[in-house]
């Protein structure tokens, strides 16, 4: 192992312990969690396909809260803390601090985004709607390979989302600037970019015809297009179309993650 | 916990997870044929299709596999299963077929009876095929008990040598499903006006039997009835003046009874039935009956079993006491007439043109002594601007299709009108309350018409079944439930209902309904809701619900529930309606309507009204309910 690889991983420990300390954080996971098994609840007696697009709205909106809380204090607290002013001082890259606290958030964000998600599959196993038993029974187009596919692409929507908070975190100076700065991008994110979008289409200046590629643009709806393309779409009797193709979408959140962090690289040893 | 660890525990589950796109969910389903005993059956007539079972005769067959719809459905009759496929309505409930079968006939042997029914010489019964590859014979002599059969085979040289026996041409599955198919239930709207029609006739044409000239007076010309009857010449009156009769005559021949009015009393001693008529265009009016027997059901003298479908119900419902029976008593006219009654008032047994009016059945004060007020078997009847109160049931009907039941008043009964495998009836304009039903057709019928009737306090207003019928403008108030909807492929609409504990209740496992214009307004719960998939209905009137008619078309843009934990609470609750308008709520329900026959049972309306259908029907209803739960 390399110094480099070795000093990213002290700082992803560090990184990972202080958010498993930290009780914000864990009570907003418990919230997050009680909030997708209660809409997975609400949608029992359905199959995978309906608690996959049940779950689609919820998770935009809450996947980048948990974000949020996991990630907007990540690298101000070392800088309000003065810490990043002593680990300047080991020789250890912007790059590598910063994925180092990248990794080691993201390891806590995941287990907890996608812990709630597998449980909330035990809904639609364990609370089938009851079956008559004299009547011949055949398989519905329902797999469990939808729901799959949905947990990848909120691992990956989550992952983008905690690189921008992360981002956003570096840039920050103070603790006041931090919280506006991480809310304003939260809110850009959630509800700026595809308001934007709306407002292009309404003044004429997007075309209908190039919004297949620019929703990968806003990371939201990269991720609806997403679920709704390679989720819903394959197996839906009334035609859902994402609207997006898959390649454009997930550039657009890989584009985001890299970009975010390495501004963050970029401007953490300012 | 090292941090390491937890990544690559994560990297190896997200690695594996992946592989989730590299396997790509099936659309298509395989399916394999199942035994059509195990599908939900829909299609032609409880009666029909035993009548063909019992004599032998082959029913084509469909059965359907739908994308997200996990039961089989099987349909009797192919024309039943593509007017369902033609329907978008099935779409949105079932998803797409991923598999449709149709019985094989080639190589079964199959030929054409004398009556143009389709039997097969191989033993056992035909196999399935798949539809896209099959050939259809339309427009053959081959029918079934409902109409032309389009007869299915495997093999198109098979078909070939059927059209050149029968005639006919041979169709693939994609141009019949070209073929135009109109909704059975509304095929069924355009023919209420003709039944309506031939009821007026009817009533019009028995009209004239009262027009007879008066041969004989009894008290001047004979002492008694019987020897009046005795003496009287056919298409004669025979007048009774007011005063007591104490009778038990069987008519014979064509006449007519006519008393003075209710004081002319005819008595029994109080043991079997009064008046037997036996004869075709007999009548009887202006007169008042009592002293009827108290045996509910009979048998008939010296008859012999011989293994009918019916025979427990013939041979015993239609021999009980009453006051009048017809007997293969076709074109008859009962009017005018006042009878008191222990057990029935009127049976008419393989009579039909037999007009009941102006007629009032006074019946046992509890439901379980007495008996059917008119009991109409195999008799197609017109039933009208009678009362009757007490007794079993007002009208019961068995195998009587066709029959006319209209402008009557129907008083503590167990059921108003009853009809047991009865089809293409009408049922219209009555008024029923305090009973357990008010009106109820079972056994499976078909092309039935309930309309307009007004019921009140009773255990259900109306509790339809079969398929193909209409249930449309009636006035449901105050009762425990005011419409069953045991149907498949049914229509309703434009029904008021007021005040009952539940206002809907959905039957069948089939959700194959249209529910539509409906006024469902202050009931207890909307709807009572049983198994099965979502229920999608469209444009009913719920009162005031969550949501905005946006674009001004009448509709509201919000889908209603009125079953969901949420929107079934509007009705009572005004907080149902804020806490419907929860940012969460919305989120919940935002791609609920995409995926149905997926989902659990559920009523959703994804087009209500914000306005009533008919607001003075509406009105008027509201003003009349009492508020009081409905009667048991």
């Amino acid at each position: 192992m390399t110094d480099q690889r070795r000093r990213i991983l002290s700082v992803a420990q560090r990184a990972f312990e202080s958010v498993c300390r930290n009780r914000t954080v864990l009570a907003v996971a418990a919230g997050y969690a009680i909030a997708i098994l209660g809409f997975a609840w609400v949608s029992s007696g359905g199959g995978y396909l309906a608690l996959s697009l049940n779950l689609l709205t919820p998770l935009e909106v809450l996947v980048p809260l948990v974000a949020f809380a996991v990630g907007y204090h990540a690298i101000l607290g070392d800088r309000t803390r003065g810490e990043l002013a002593v680990l300047r001082t080991y020789p250890l890259s912007g790059r590598s601090y910063v994925l180092g606290v990248y990794l080691g958030r993201l390891a806590a964000l995941l287990v907890a985004v996608l812990v709630p998600l597998v449980l909330a599959s035990g809904i639609v196993v364990f609370f089938r709607e009851e079956s008559v038993s004299v009547i011949a029974a055949h398989d519905t187009v329902d797999t469990p390979i939808v729901y799959v596919r949905l947990f990848v692409l909120t691992a990956v929507f989550a992952s983008t989302a905690l690189a921008i908070t992360i981002g956003v975190s570096a840039l920050a100076g103070t603790r006041a600037s931090g919280i506006a700065l991480s809310i304003v991008s939260l809110l850009a994110i959630l509800i700026g970019l595809d308001l934007a979008i709306v407002a292009g289409l309404a003044t004429d200046l997007i075309g209908g015809g190039s919004l297949d590629a620019l929703l990968a643009v806003s990371p939201l709806s990269a991720f609806r297009g997403l679920v709704l393309e390679l989720v819903a779409a394959p197996i839906a009797a009334a035609p859902i179309a994402g609207g997006i193709h898959p390649g454009w979408a997930t550039l657009g959140l890989a584009l985001w993650t890299v970009s975010m962090l390495a501004i963050g690289s970029r401007f953490v040893f300012r | 916990m090292r941090v390491v660890v937890v990544l690559a525990g994560l990297a190896l589950i997200l690695a594996g997870a992946s592989l989730a796109f590299a396997v790509q969910p099936t659309t298509d389903v395989t399916v394999e044929p199942v035994a059509f005993s195990e599908t939900l059956t829909t299609g032609l007539t409880g009666v029909d299709v035993r009548q063909a079972e019992e004599t032998g005769y082959e029913i084509p067959r469909v059965e359907v596999f739908f994308s997200e719809y996990q039961y089989v459905l099987g349909y009797y009759g192919v024309e039943s299963a593509l007017s369902e496929l033609a329907s978008d309505h099935t779409t949105r409930q079932f998803g797409r077929p991923v598999g449709v079968f149709v019985t094989d006939f080639a190589g079964a042997g199959p030929a054409v009876t004398d009556e143009g029914y389709l039997t097969v010489a191989s033993d056992p019964a035909v196999g399935w095929t798949s539809a896209s590859a099959a050939s259809f014979v339309v427009d053959s002599e081959a029918r079934t008990p409902a109409g032309p059969a389009i007869v299915p085979f495997g093999d198109r040289e098979a078909a070939r040598s059927f059209v050149a026996a029968y005639g006919g041409e041979i169709l693939q599955w994609s141009e019949l499903s070209d073929r135009d198919v109109t909704e059975p239930a509304v095929e069924v709207e355009d023919q209420v006006a003709d039944r309506g029609q031939w009821a007026n006739w009817t009533v019009n044409r028995r009209g004239a039997l009262l027009d007879r000239e008066t041969s004989i007076v009894v008290g001047e010309d004979t002492p008694t009835l019987s020897a009046a009857i005795e003496a009287a010449p056919p298409n004669t009156t025979v007048r009774l003046p007011s005063g007591a009769f104490r009778v038990n005559v069987t008519v014979t021949k064509p006449l007519t009874i006519r008393g003075a009015g209710p004081e002319t009393r005819i008595r029994g001693n109080g043991s079997g039935t009064i008046l037997r008529l036996q004869s075709p265009r007999t009548a009887l009016a202006n007169l008042s009956i009592a002293g009827i027997g108290s045996e509910n059901t009979g048998s008939p003298p010296g008859s012999e079993p011989n293994g009918s479908w019916d025979e427990t119900i013939r041979n015993t419902y239609g021999y009980g006491d009453a006051g009048v029976v017809f007997d293969e008593a076709n074109r008859s006219l009962v009017a005018g007439v006042d009878i008191e009654t222990s057990a029935n008032g009127i049976i008419a047994r393989d009579s039909d043109g037999v007009v009941v009016r102006n007629v009032s059945v006074d019946g046992t004060e509890t439901w379980r002594e007495g008996f059917m007020s008119v009991l109409a078997i195999e008799s197609r009847m017109v039933v009208q601007d009678s009362t009757f109160q007490g007794g079993r049931d007002a009208v019961y009907t068995h195998h009587a299709d066709g029959i006319v039941v209209r402008d009557n008043r129907m008083t503590g009964l167990r059921f108003g009108v009853h009809e047991m495998f009865t089809s293409r009836s009408l049922v219209a304009n009555n008024t029923v309350d305090e009973t357990n039903i008010g009106i109820v057709v079972m056994t499976r019928p078909r092309s039935n018409a309930v309309l307009d009737n007004h019921v009140t306090d009773s255990g259900i207003g109306v509790s339809m079944s079969g398929s193909a019928s209409l249930t449309t403008g009636n006035v449901l108030i105050d009762n425990q439930y005011g419409l069953d909807m045991g149907t498949q492929r049914s229509l309703y609409a434009r029904n008021v209902l007021v005040g009952n504990e539940a206002g809907l209740r959905t039957g069948t496992i089939v959700p194959t309904n249209r529910v539509t214009e409906n006024d469902i307004v202050d009931n207890d719960h909307y709807v009572s809701t049983g198994r099965g998939p979502v229920r999608v209905w469209s444009g009913n009137y719920w009162g005031p619900i969550p949501g905005q008619d946006r674009d001004g078309d009448g509709t509201i843009a919000r889908p209603f529930r009125p079953s969901g934990v949420v929107d079934r609470t509007v009705g009572s609750s005004d907080g149902g309606g804020t806490l419907a308008r929860s940012p969460a709520v919305a989120v919940l329900r935002q791609f609920q309507a995409s995926v149905r026959g997926l989902r659990s049972a559920n009523v959703v309306d994804d087009a209500p009204r914000g306005q009533p259908v008919q607001p003075e029907r509406l009105t008027a209803a509201s003003n009349a309910t009492t508020g009081q739960e409905g009667h048991p």
